[in-house]
């Protein structure tokens, strides 16, 4: 038989939008770093000797299109970070690609490693940030605020770790992912 | 003590594994291992993987034996067992229905045929041996991602424990809001309304159980697959903004409970007693 800990339940449900409540329960956001981008490339690449960072990435139109893929859609390479791993003796074991996806309300930065031939080999969340007042902004997140005052403070909850609610779709990420992969296939392979 | 926290994009969700030992070598073994097991558990459950054992069972004709990992056997069995005990409330055989509402591709096989409604699961395990009983797609979307919860937490449970003195030894899987955690220190999950971004419906304390939380879209300005559920016995789909939050011994009974509840409307059903589970959090109205 499990045991069960005395949940603590709010005197009052909050409704998902509140107007004009004062002493509302604050609003919780969630923001995790896992790993430094250093961090995760060692983690991918653990026999290379350096990672080569390579010249922000430029994409010529016929390329860009080729990254979009079928999704279509502008492709914004500003943000990437693209690495080469490379042994000691400078054979090319892979590439790792950092980008950061922004979600309904979140923003999340990962990294995907890249064997020679362009095959995915792993993926690893960077970090993981809730809106909290400047990275996104959407309608959808501001209408959560409307009415709310300083007596429904935005802060993060150290005594919360974990949140379960809506799964969380990671449409974004996957669609992230596709686009690097791409990208690594029609400029990397068979380049170095 | 070292603490140490990865995410890695698994089960169509963020899947975040921490875990806290002796040793930062012990505790990144452990997390590799839940890594492996939940990746393992996607090849072999996904609807969507032509490849997986799930798609092959869904490409089989009724009345022919499929052999499929002991894993994939165990889910079915489980599921079986809920769709009778539910009166069909849960079931795993909503691939058809899910399919006509565009929310899952078709299979490359004969579309199955309208079935009476009736309790049974449309197949039948016997071992790793799964016999459909006439054509249907079964689609695990409503318990798989618990059950790998439960198959990640026991895979770290095996590596901290080899280790004497790991007694201290805690460790927490969340995917995507379902999530068990060992060890002995409680922690504090905050439940969080679906449409919400920001404000916490309830927070409950976890030690050692499960908690699974499952939601149909919130309605206004959203994409009209996510959060879509299905009521079988019908054939309908779920109202939007309805939410459970079911808390267990285990993430499979978890998860696949919080789809009871939410079918029914009914946090008090019978079978969370008997699954040792109970509702810590539902909301039956649109907000």
């Amino acid at each position: 038989m499990p045991h069960f800990s005395d949940r603590l339940l709010p005197t009052a449900l909050i409704p998902a939008i509140v107007v004009g409540v004062a002493a509302a329960a604050p609003i919780v956001v969630y923001a995790t770093d896992y790993l430094t981008l250093a961090q995760a490339q060692k983690l991918m690449f653990p026999d290379a000797s350096q990672f080569a960072s390579q010249a922000p990435v430029l994409l010529t139109q016929a390329q860009a299109t080729r990254v979009a893929g079928a999704t279509g859609g502008s492709v914004n390479t500003s943000q990437w970070r693209v690495a080469t791993a490379q042994a000691s003796d400078g054979r090319v074991l892979g590439y790792v690609v950092a980008d950061a996806v922004i979600g309904k309300f979140q923003l999340i930065n990962y990294a995907v490693a890249f064997a020679p031939d362009g095959a995915i080999r792993d993926v690893e969340i960077l970090s993981y940030r809730e809106e909290h007042g400047g990275e996104v902004r959407t309608a959808a997140w501001r209408k959560q605020f409307a009415g709310k005052t300083g007596a429904s403070p935005i802060r993060i909850d150290d005594d919360i770790r974990n949140i379960s609610g809506a799964t969380l779709s990671c449409t974004h990420l996957t669609d992230g992912i596709g686009r690097l992969a791409r990208y690594v296939q029609a400029v990397l392979v068979g380049k170095s | 003590m070292s603490l140490l926290r990865r995410a890695k994009p698994l089960l169509g969700t963020l899947v975040e594994v921490s875990v806290e030992c002796e040793g930062e070598g012990l505790a990144r073994a452990a997390i590799d291992a839940a890594f492996g097991q939940i990746a393992t558990i996607q090849r072999l459950m996904s609807f969507h993987d032509p490849e997986s054992d799930l798609s092959r069972l869904n490409r089989a004709p009724a009345g022919v034996a499929v052999m499929v990992d002991p894993m994939v056997a165990e889910v079915l069995r489980f599921a079986a067992r809920l769709a009778r005990e539910s009166e069909g409330a849960f079931d795993c055989s909503v691939g058809s229905t899910l399919v006509a509402l565009e929310a899952l591709p078709a299979p490359n096989s004969d579309r199955p045929v309208d079935r009476p409604a009736e309790t049974t699961s449309g197949y039948c395990v016997k071992g790793s041996v799964v016999v459909k009983s006439q054509p249907c797609w079964i689609d695990l979307g409503g318990i798989a991602k618990g059950y790998a919860v439960d198959r990640a937490i026991e895979a770290i449970r095996q590596i901290v424990m080899a280790k004497r003195g790991s007694d201290d030894a805690q460790a927490v899987v969340n995917a995507g809001g379902d999530l068990r955690h060992f060890g002995p220190k409680p922690i504090a999950v905050g439940i969080r309304a679906p449409a919400a971004s920001a404000p916490l419906t309830a927070k409950v304390k976890l030690a050692n159980a499960a908690l699974a939380s499952s939601a149909t879209a919130p309605g206004e300005g959203f994409s009209s697959h996510a959060g879509l559920l299905v009521d079988e016995r019908s054939g309908t789909r779920l109202a939007a903004g309805l939410a459970a939050s079911v808390m267990a011994p285990t993430c499979m009974v978890a998860d696949a409970l919080t789809k009871v509840v939410l079918v029914t409307r009914n946090p008090d059903h019978r079978c969370l007693s008997r699954h040792d589970a109970r509702c810590v959090h539902a909301q039956f109205d649109a907000r």
